[in-house]
């Protein structure tokens, strides 16, 4: 069966790590009888979520920007938007929260294959962990982050920390009063071309940021032959229930929080494909009938697509 | 009883059958064990599942089927699941009796059958549903709305479904001779095992497959379903269809509420005692915020959209891998209900000739 109870967690940090975004850790509560599913390493991989409940207040879907450590600490960047994260805002460390998980699918086990992670905003947040996991695997990823301004260039520690290990490009659409020089970030594909020239022949792809975004990396990518079944991606849904019940997160006969989050490209596309109408090839349709059936072929009304006027 | 042998008559071989009278007298005996509800007239008219005490004296109407299904006695309207005291989180497990639902018609079996599946790891259905035994009844001729021959739900009880049996004798004359029991589980046998009734005559089978084709043969045109069905497979309903559609849906959610197989959920914190509790409610896919993320992106915002995801639920092959079949039972309770006039049969009527 199923568990549908949070288990009690406790807010042991948090700071500022953007404009309305604050990087909290949480650890178990009791870990008398081992750790909970929701903080242990064995049982959570990168990409994948937790519901974390604010007492009274309701509970949301949180991506893993850290999985947990061996003391079951385990963290989330959060953005205020509604009135759930309000509340969350207003906690402090030593506060009970609840927390249930982990749910959905994570990245892809990646192992040494070169990858080019690709993320915007707060989209950075479901791929930092996996960042860490290939730079634990000496897998050298390359990492473009994007954001709108310096201030919400988010996870500075975290990016503090892959500066020294890896290749970082980071770029802000607005450079008004930043500290320092930034690619620019409403020139991604110019970056894109950049990091392709300079590095090349990536294996994998991962991309999750604004859905807008995301698109067009994969666009760009496929347009340069960069196979769709190598391309991955992060998707933003509803979750409700995180165990595929409740239906709030559908696309097409997915439920994302079980069937994602994370997505290959080619699979996401042909799920879009199923949301939308389809016209047959007009020609194919009406193909063939006008020469066979020459006489009365339009005696109903709009006839059977061989041009004659019915008469 | 050969309970050996049971295990095999879930897989279609060797049914028992036996003779009886009266289905009150099978509820009856069913009463000294279990919590027993049935359909029941009531002052809505709409019939309800209530229960019947050992002792009342309430006909049982073979016909009767209510507007609500007995959906929400197995996924309940509004149910607690946990609460929080300030410190720990303890699981609310829901209160449950051995019961029976005495009277099940095709179609809601089948939609219990689909929702056993969907729920099989929700410990809150689970734990009403292990306790319960079904028994079916066949339908001899259509309901006013119902096409569930059509999506392969009825008129007769698939085996698989139930627990037991009713079936109707044929009525030779217009005299009506009684029914036959059938026992198709374990947990059937075991119910009516003392009951000492007669065994059915061989001819049984022959007779319930008669009076199935009979009730067949009863059924109104159903191209346009079909038709429907298939549009929406081919993804060929264009998107101004839906919309027009849309704009007829007031959102009130009256399919959702009656549908068989709907079983979309929604959840609230309550506060209580320093704590709060969790309760889950039925919710709608037709709802405008049911999709609606906290930072206002929604990508179900148009009407339209949302009409097409309710019925691509309902009749799309796409489902069939995952649930073993469409999500329709055929019991048209969408149509009686809805006021916008957008239950099944105007939408397939509409997007079959769209």
């Amino acid at each position: 069966m199923l568990e549908m109870t949070p288990t009690a967690v406790r807010l042991i940090e948090r700071y500022d790590d953007g404009e309305d975004i604050i990087h909290f850790t949480f650890e178990p509560v009791s870990i008398e009888a081992g750790l909970p599913d929701v903080a242990d390493p064995k049982k959570v991989s990168p990409g994948q979520f937790f519901m974390l409940s604010v007492p009274g207040k309701g509970e949301a879907a949180f991506t893993y920007a850290a999985t947990p450590d061996e003391r079951g600490h385990f963290c989330a960047l959060i953005r205020e938007v509604g009135q759930l994260t309000e509340s969350l805002f207003d906690c402090k460390p030593g506060d009970i929260l609840g927390a249930r998980g982990p749910f959905g699918k994570g990245w892809p086990e990646f192992g040494q294959r070169k990858v080019l992670v690709i993320a915007g905003g707060c989209g950075l947040a479901p791929v930092a962990a996996e960042i860490d996991a290939l730079i634990a695997n000496n897998a050298n990823p390359v990492v473009y982050f994007s954001a709108r301004s310096e201030a919400m260039l988010v996870m500075k520690n975290e990016r503090e920390r892959w500066h020294d290990a890896i290749t970082l490009y980071e770029a802000v659409d607005n450079q008004d009063g930043a500290s320092k020089t930034y690619l620019k970030g409403r020139e991604l594909m110019t970056n894109l071309d950049t990091i392709m020239a300079e590095h090349g022949g990536f294996d994998e792809v991962i991309c999750c940021g604004p859905e807008g975004m995301m698109e067009a990396v994969c666009h760009y990518l496929t347009d340069r032959g960069f196979p769709a079944d190598h391309i991955w991606l992060s998707l933003e849904r509803r979750m409700h229930c995180g165990v595929g019940l409740c239906g709030h997160c559908y696309v097409a006969h997915d439920l994302v929080c079980v069937d994602g989050p994370t997505y290959r490209w080619d699979q996401l596309g042909e799920l879009v494909v199923k949301e939308k109408f389809v016209q047959p090839p007009r020609e194919l349709a009406s193909m063939g009938h006008a020469e066979e059936v020459s006489d009365g072929c339009c005696s109903s009304e709009g006839g059977g697509g061989c041009g004659c006027s019915g008469f | 009883m050969p309970t050996s042998n049971l295990l095999n008559n879930t897989r279609g071989q060797a049914l028992h059958a036996y003779e009886l009278e009266r289905p009150e007298h099978l509820r009856d005996w069913l009463q000294n064990r279990y919590k027993v509800l049935q359909p029941v007239h009531d002052q809505t008219g709409n019939g309800s599942w209530e229960e019947v005490h050992a002792g009342d004296v309430v006909p049982f109407d073979p016909a009767l089927r209510p507007v609500m299904s007995p959906k929400s006695l197995f996924f309940a309207e509004r149910e607690q699941m946990f609460t929080f005291d300030g410190e720990m989180f303890r699981t609310t497990t829901p209160k449950t009796e051995h019961q029976v639902l005495f009277g099940v018609k095709a179609c809601d079996l089948m939609a219990i059958s689909y929702q056993d599946h969907h729920f099989r790891d929700d410990p809150y259905y689970q734990a009403r549903r292990k306790d319960t035994l079904l028994v079916g009844i066949d339908c001899s001729s259509p309901c006013e709305n119902g096409f569930c021959s059509t999506v392969d739900a009825g008129p007769q009880v698939h085996q698989q479904n139930a627990d037991l049996i009713l079936t109707p004798m044929p009525s030779i004359n217009g005299h009506s001779h009684g029914w036959w029991l059938i026992c198709t589980s374990d947990h059937g046998a075991q119910a009516i095992n003392g009951m000492d009734l007669p065994p059915a005559d061989s001819h049984w089978r022959y007779w319930r497959d008669m009076s199935n084709e009979h009730a067949l043969a009863d059924f109104a045109d159903d191209t346009y379903i079909i038709n429907g069905i298939q549009r929406i497979n081919a993804r060929a309903v264009p998107d101004e269809v839906w919309d027009t559609l849309g704009h007829q849906c007031l959102s009130c959610s009256g399919c959702s509420q009656t549908c068989p197989t709907c079983s979309c959920y929604a959840v609230r914190d309550i506060p209580k005692d320093g704590g709060f509790v969790r309760e889950r409610f039925h919710d709608s896919c037709l709802m405008v915020g049911f999709q609606k993320e906290a930072s206002g992106a929604n990508p179900t915002a148009q009407a339209g959209r949302r009409v097409a995801r309710y019925w691509y639920h309902k009749f799309s092959s796409d489902f069939k891998a995952a649930n073993g079949r469409i999500g329709c039972v055929g019991c048209g309770r969408c149509d009686i209900t809805c006021p916008g006039a957008i239950g099944v049969h105007s939408v397939m009527e509409k997007i079959a000739h769209a």
